[in-house]
């Protein structure tokens, strides 16, 4: 988990966008975030970087890309999302920091989910003729849920 | 980091396991024509967005039968 203490991250939840001014989706997501980030004020912190102008605040919080959302709470990174988020998405995001609960991410459940689906298709796809394209998608399925695994492990 | 799911685990399993039967009605010769086609793509629809855990509808209409304490992602 990447710090700085060129920001003013308290104990409070926090969350900080780090954006670019040419950024397409750190503008498409502005305004979302904005009304977000204003309904929860009360209970969350929010502070946004402009990664042109401060490339070193960036870099300390390891971004590789914007706009980011590092979500922190105790002062410590308790949630990373790279990409534009819908509003709904962002009121997850600010709810889950404010009340502390767990934050989204990748867990076994999905790639169990993923594996056994697939190979369900696998099996649905031999069994029913066979039927190479379902076999095919099986096996794509099944192979993401490898790939899923190997994230989380 | 992606989208943020908004299906219960139930309900992914329900999808999966829907989808792939109505997959396998749809593209094995159980129904045919037009009609299995359609079953075959709306299986292909709930199959797929079980494996992801998110529904656009439910993300659409601001449903969603996740609990904060039991969400993943893809």
């Amino acid at each position: 988990m990447s710090q700085t203490d060129r920001i003013p991250i308290t104990p409070a939840p926090t969350v900080v966008e780090i954006r670019t001014p040419r950024c397409p989706a750190c503008a498409a997501m502005e305004p979302h975030l904005r009304a977000v980030a204003d309904q929860h004020a009360a209970s969350v912190d929010f502070i946004q970087v402009d990664a042109s102008s401060d490339p070193r605040t960036a870099a300390d919080l390891g971004v590789r890309g914007t706009p980011t959302l590092v979500g922190f709470r105790d002062g410590v990174e308790v949630f990373r999302s790279v990409g534009r988020l819908s509003s709904s998405e962002l009121d997850d995001l600010f709810t889950a920091i404010a009340e502390g609960t767990a934050p989204p991410r990748i867990g076994m459940r999905d790639v169990v989910i993923r594996g056994v689906g697939g190979l369900g298709v696998v099996a649905v796809g031999a069994v029913a003729g066979p039927v190479w394209p379902l076999v095919a998608i099986g096996a794509v399925v099944t192979a993401w849920g490898g790939f899923t695994w190997l994230r989380i492990r | 980091m992606k989208k943020f799911i908004n299906e219960a685990p139930w309900d992914r399993i329900v999808r999966v396991i829907v989808g792939i039967a109505m997959l396998y009605i749809g593209f094995a010769g159980v129904v045919d024509g037009a009609l299995g086609i359609g079953i075959g793509i709306v299986g292909l629809i709930l199959f797929v967005t079980g494996l992801v855990g998110w529904c656009p509808l439910y993300a659409m209409f601001h449903i969603k039968t996740s609990t904060d304490d039991s969400v993943t992602t893809s």
